[in-house]
């Protein structure tokens, strides 16, 4: 009887703890994730305290701790069954997505993007489920695109997420990042040089927010989304839009009191246009300056200054140009988008203003303050333009050493290599006036090494081809003609190679 | 009845020189239970000990802590439970053993079997419901008492002595309490009585002996003060700096002390008892 008894307990026991297994092994998966992820990110933060900037063998191995986190909860976790079984699957996956975007930031910065590439697109299929860890690896997947320079595809990537995910409601004091993503295309190519495309862009950026409107959204999404659209419509210079979007903005801002921080978009775009528009510039420049003073905290805040000096110095007002842009290192010394604009900027007004000894001070401080600018791209250009300008040729040329100097030193700290193509091409810039052959040569070897297919290498090909040809070194010259063709077939300019390469028996 | 300082001394020094193993044994089978369970906790990642804690997470409402290493920050709360669960209802029989485990050192009727089983069954329910009523009443002090009790002491005194002491003041007041229903199994495995009577007799008997009592309570509940205080006010850092597996081993450390300090208790209080009341 007590045996019977035992058995029924044991049996009972044994169906109690089977029951409990049932998710428990979905469960104990999704923890083991979970401590494979802190366990990683602890690797990575020993890693990065022993050094600061580790080398790509570190990350490398770093990474592999966090692609671990895969391997432990194999895929593909498809959310279904009931809300316990649903909430476990998606806890999976974004564990998985967390420890694959950590991942791809390493391989990134290890510079090896065709990794960060794979994993974004596997994550991309495995994590579909999830719409939150999909969009995340969309997003990844651009990092990648760019990081192997294939823009192209970045940009078909980025305009995919446009057209799969809609934007989300806005975060407190925040916006989606996909909001973000048309005015990023943008940039991207006006980074690689080409204006012609940008300004498509931005037209194709205008189109998507507008489109976005013909739904119904939520009024802080709706006022941001408006935002966009006016400041797209400045930029292509549709003054009467731009208004009209101003006003209509302004009215959903008033009527929604959550929404009041938005007047200084509204502010923005008038006092623009007006400092743009009018013959007298100061009630535009204004309101301008108000809004430093009445939204300090604003993004708008130092654009809004910006705004203001640089209508000053188009009008030829330089002393308060330069307040204004000492204002802005002064009080936004670390607002990249107009910082190290402000500060070359006010370089060229010190010259303007005949202070050259400060001038050139200025235009020095640039690549050591903003490494990462096009301002520090162009600052040591500038100082020898000077030379130039003055007719002091010995001066300008002995300037060149210490200029190729910065750019070897900004070419070293840019991680990313988005701004490396653009100092290179101010390199070949210095050595083609001083007809260095050598480092023309070389300087377009690093480039077809490091940047295939890149805009500003096409362009470099091209002066390449010229400059060979003037040193009479016509063999090398149709060698980039033709590098230029294979790589560029589809360039404008590729009929005209053709044409050279034909004359010349190539 | 007589009730002394003098005698309560005694007590408290007779029961910590007279370790028994067969005595400790009951509370040792609750540790072991406390044991395995933080055991299990550190092995959340294999399906079986996730098929085990889960559940229990579940009951008291935690399963959204079932993450690392989140989960070790609620580990101590689940640990609570168990020990509550076990010192009541398993408890309500294993505290009664173990008390009468120590007056079989004197009765050695009671250790052949029989005296004692029928002892040990009419014991189970007044401590059952001394374990409840303990329960609930420590909870409603923690609930509602301690965040009055906290706030009045920093608003005399400044931190972090303030906080310190708040902390200290919730803790002895919850000792405090345990203390007058103390003496209900023990007063329940006494001969010739019925679990009202007992019940009443410990409640009783807990008042008046309240004074004498609380002091050995305190001082056998040092360590695991100790321990606690370590656990409350650095547990964040074992946390996010050290591995945080390693509040297991703390717990596990409390668990022990705790373990021991209320075997030292119930045995000074059973020898207090029966000083004061003699020998049945």
């Amino acid at each position: 009887m007590r045996y019977h008894m035992f058995r029924r307990l044991l049996v009972l026991g044994a169906g109690l703890l089977l029951v409990g297994c049932g998710g428990g092994a979905e469960q104990a998966a999704v923890y083991r994730a979970e401590k494979l992820l802190y366990a990683a990110r602890k690797t990575e933060a020993e890693a990065r305290l022993a050094t600061p900037q580790p080398d790509s063998t570190t990350l490398l191995r770093v990474r592999e701790a966090f692609m671990k986190v895969r391997a432990s909860a194999p895929g593909p976790h498809k959310i279904e069954g009931d809300k316990r079984t649903r909430e476990r699957r998606i806890a999976a996956i974004r564990t998985i997505g967390a420890a694959e975007a950590s991942g791809v930031r390493l391989a990134l910065e290890a510079r090896r993007a065709d990794l960060a590439l794979e994993a974004a697109e596997r994550l991309q299929i495995e994590a579909a489920a999830d719409t939150a860890t999909a969009r995340q690896a969309a997003f990844m997947a651009v990092a990648a695109y760019q990081g192997l320079r294939r823009y192209d595809d970045a940009v078909a990537q980025m305009k995919r997420i446009l057209a799969t995910y809609p934007p989300l409601p806005p975060p407190p004091n925040g916006e989606d990042p996909i909001l973000l993503i048309p005015e990023s295309i943008v940039n991207l190519r006006r980074n690689l040089g080409e204006d012609e495309a940008a300004t498509r862009e931005l037209r194709f950026a205008l189109q998507y927010y507008q489109g976005l409107l013909e739904r119904k959204q939520i009024p802080g999404l709706e006022a941001q989304i408006r935002a966009r659209v006016l400041r797209t419509n400045l930029e292509l210079n549709q003054v009467g839009r731009a208004l009209e979007e101003a006003n209509t903005l302004e009215r959903l801002v008033m009527s929604t009191p959550s929404l009041r921080s938005m007047l200084a978009e509204v502010a923005f775009a008038k006092g623009k246009i007006k400092a743009t528009v009018d013959k007298d510039p100061r009630e535009g420049i204004a309101i301008l300056d108000r809004i430093a003073t009445d939204f300090p905290n604003s993004p708008l805040a130092p654009r809004a200054l910006f705004e203001a000096a640089t209508q000053m110095e188009s009008k030829g007002r330089l002393e308060d140009a330069r307040g204004r842009y000492e204002a802005i290192l002064q009080r936004f010394p670390a607002t990249p988008e107009v910082a190290p604009l402000s500060l070359y900027r006010l370089g060229m007004v010190q010259e303007k203003l005949g202070d050259w000894t400060r001038a050139k001070s200025t235009f020095e401080s640039v690549p050591i303050k903003y490494p990462r600018s096009t301002a520090a791209a162009e600052a040591p250009l500038a100082v020898i333009q000077h030379y130039v300008r003055e007719g002091r040729r010995t001066a300008a040329e002995l300037y060149f050493s210490k200029a190729l100097e910065t750019y070897r030193a900004l070419i070293k700290q840019d991680d990313t290599g988005r701004l490396a193509p653009l100092f290179r091409v101010k390199m070949l810039q210095i050595y083609a006036a001083g007809r260095d052959s050598n480092g023309i040569y070389e300087i377009t070897e690093e480039m077809l090494q490091n940047d295939p297919k890149h805009p500003y290498t096409a362009q470099v090909l091209l002066e390449a081809a010229k400059a060979a040809k003037s040193f009479g070194n016509e063999r090398r010259g149709l060698a980039y003609l033709r590098r230029f063709l294979q790589d560029y077939p589809r360039s404008p300019l590729a009929g005209e190679v053709r044409r050279e390469l034909k004359e010349h028996g190539g | 009845m007589r009730l002394s300082f003098a005698d309560s001394f005694s007590s408290a020094f007779d029961a910590a020189r007279g370790f028994r193993w067969t005595e400790y044994a009951p509370f040792f089978w609750m540790l072991a239970v406390e044991w395995i369970f933080l055991a299990l906790c550190t092995q959340l990642h294999s399906a079986w000990a996730m098929g085990l804690i889960a559940p229990l997470a579940r009951l008291v409402g935690g399963e959204g802590n079932l993450h690392y290493p989140v989960f070790f920050g609620y580990v101590s709360v689940l640990l609570g439970w168990l020990e509550s669960f076990l010192y009541t209802v398993p408890g309500a029989l294993l505290i009664p053993l173990a008390l009468l485990r120590y007056y079989a050192r004197t009765d050695r009727a009671l250790s052949l079997g029989a005296g004692a089983s029928s002892r040990l069954v009419g014991a189970f329910l007044p401590t059952l419901v001394a374990g409840l009523a303990g329960f609930g009443a420590i909870t409603g002090w923690q609930r509602f008492a301690s965040p009055v009790v906290t706030s009045a002491i920093r608003a005399v005194v400044a931190e972090p002595l303030g906080g310190y002491l708040g902390w200290l003041a919730v803790t002895l007041g919850g000792y405090a309490i345990t203390i007058l229903l103390l003496y209900v199994p023990v007063a329940a495995v006494q001969a010739r009585t019925n679990p009202i009577r007992a019940f009443a007799y410990g409640i009783r008997f807990g008042f008046r002996s309240w004074p004498v009592t609380i002091w050995f309570a305190i001082l056998f509940g040092i360590p695991s003060m100790i321990v606690q205080f370590v656990l409350e006010r650095q547990g964040g850092l074992i946390l996010t700096h050290l591995r945080p597996e390693l509040i297991t081993v703390f717990l596990g450390l409390y668990a022990t002390v705790a373990s021991l300090a209320t075997y030292f208790t119930y045995g000074a209080a059973a020898r207090l008892y029966r000083s004061a009341r003699g020998e049945e």
